[in-house]
């Protein structure tokens, strides 16, 4: 087990780097529908 | 005489066991519908590579190799990623993205719900599996076929195989996985939570820019996931833009009928006994289990972590919600809260999350490969 602690410390960091990267990602087309929302308002019903 | 006998003499245990593995995945198939249009031409792959000097399958013949046709397709289509990408035009373009643009909220459990891949990464390399093999078994987690065969495959994983039957078996096992491991982590209480459903309402333009929109982003972080996001996001263009019909229903039906029956058989190219028949592939089948375990507990302990913070409550059942296994997990998550409240209905929440689910994971897909890029 221990000669597998650097690939096991590599799979930390690639989990830090997908959670965030994921987060980052998602957060941004939060953003983007919110501006597409806004910039393009549903028509009302009629 | 004695050639007519050289196919029977030339059988070995691990193939007869190929030929039994084969038959379970087409009665699971048939008998219990468990994906059938994946696990069915796997079953029947499985049978057709191991039978001795198949010729389905690349042969040595007096020191030339004859190319089999399973083989040629497996690098056609499969080496080459066209099969996932050209399925992932006819996955978008059935994808209605409504539910999540008129609450976008949900797209943060999309996110939370891909713990999974993540924490099975960091469990295959404990357990000795080279890094890139144990990228291409957590990607398992992305509950998404195409994205799993893609990454792994571009890992030039020798896993292919039992990752693709992880991944499609456990897919229709989720009615089972979801609610054993929501009650593991949540309270009677928690999954009776109500959730008012106040939508926002969508413009078309909207509806047409998003893929674009997503594309670009999603492209300009990770440039390595732009023909996964790009194709997904292809094919929903074609059917939001209200001017494409004919090939919108093209790309649902034909198209995804035409690589789903190709897919299948060709990926049984990797199931010869030899290379199929290991521990480690009994440890990926676990693996497997595991990362889409953690993807539920990650979405709904994510959406436990925000009810500290919230006066309206979620559901933390929508966090679960969030698996790209779309729209069984839905399905799932409502059938559970009516199950606590009849009165209670979260399907819509449900479903924005889960449809989310479907764009955090080919994003998951394509960070793994802009780490390793």
């Amino acid at each position: 087990m221990s000669s597998n602690l650097p690939n096991f410390l590599t799979g930390l960091k690639i989990m830090g780097f997908g959670m965030v990267g994921i987060f980052v990602v998602l957060s941004l087309i939060f953003v983007a529908i919110k501006v597409l929302i806004k910039l393009f308002p549903a028509e009302p019903k009629k | 005489m004695e050639f007519l006998l050289l196919g029977i003499t030339s059988i070995t245990i691990k193939q007869l066991t190929m030929w039994a593995i084969g038959g379970l995945l087409i009665y699971l198939a048939i008998a219990k519908d468990f994906e059938p249009a994946l696990l069915l031409p796997m079953g029947f792959g499985a049978i057709l590579v191991n039978i001795p000097m198949s010729g389905a399958i690349t042969q040595v013949m007096n020191g030339t190799p004859m190319e089999g046709i399973l083989d040629f397709l497996f690098k056609g289509g499969i080496s080459t990623e066209m099969f996932p990408l050209l399925l992932f035009i006819g996955i978008g373009a059935m994808i209605d993205f409504g539910p999540l643009l008129s609450n976008p909220f949900m797209l943060l459990f999309g996110a939370a719900a891909q713990f999974g891949i993540f924490f099975t990464i960091c469990v295959a390399a404990l357990l000795g599996f080279s890094i890139k093999d144990a990228a291409s078994i957590g990607i398992i987690g992305a509950a998404d076929g195409p994205t799993s065969i893609f990454v792994a495959n571009y890992f030039k994983s020798s896993l292919i195989a039992p990752i693709t039957v992880a991944a499609y078996s456990y897919m229709s096992l989720v009615p089972v996985i979801q609610p054993a491991a929501i009650k593991l982590v949540t309270t009677k209480k928690e999954r009776m939570i109500r959730m008012p459903y106040k939508p926002e309402g969508i413009s078309k333009k909207t509806k047409i820019l998003f893929p674009i929109v997503v594309t670009v982003i999603a492209g300009l972080i990770a440039p390595t996931s732009v023909a996964l996001i790009g194709f997904l996001m292809f094919g929903n263009l074609i059917r939001e833009c209200g001017v494409l019909e004919r090939l919108s229903m093209t790309a649902q039906n034909e198209l995804v009928n035409i690589i789903t029956l190709l897919l299948g058989i060709t990926i049984a190219a990797s199931m010869k006994a030899d290379q199929f028949i290991t521990v480690r592939t009994g440890i990926v089948i676990a693996l497997g289990l595991v990362a889409f375990i953690f993807d539920t507990i990650g979405g709904v302990l994510f959406a436990k972590f925000l009810n500290l913070f919230l006066k309206k409550k979620i559901n933390p059942m929508v966090g679960a919600a969030g698996i790209s296994a779309f729209p069984m997990s839905a399905r799932v998550i409502q059938k559970m809260a009516q199950k606590e409240d009849n009165q209670n209905f979260i399907l819509m929440q449900a479903v924005g999350a889960n449809v989310a689910g479907q764009i955090a994971s080919v994003i998951a897909g394509g960070l793994l490969l802009a780490y390793f890029a």
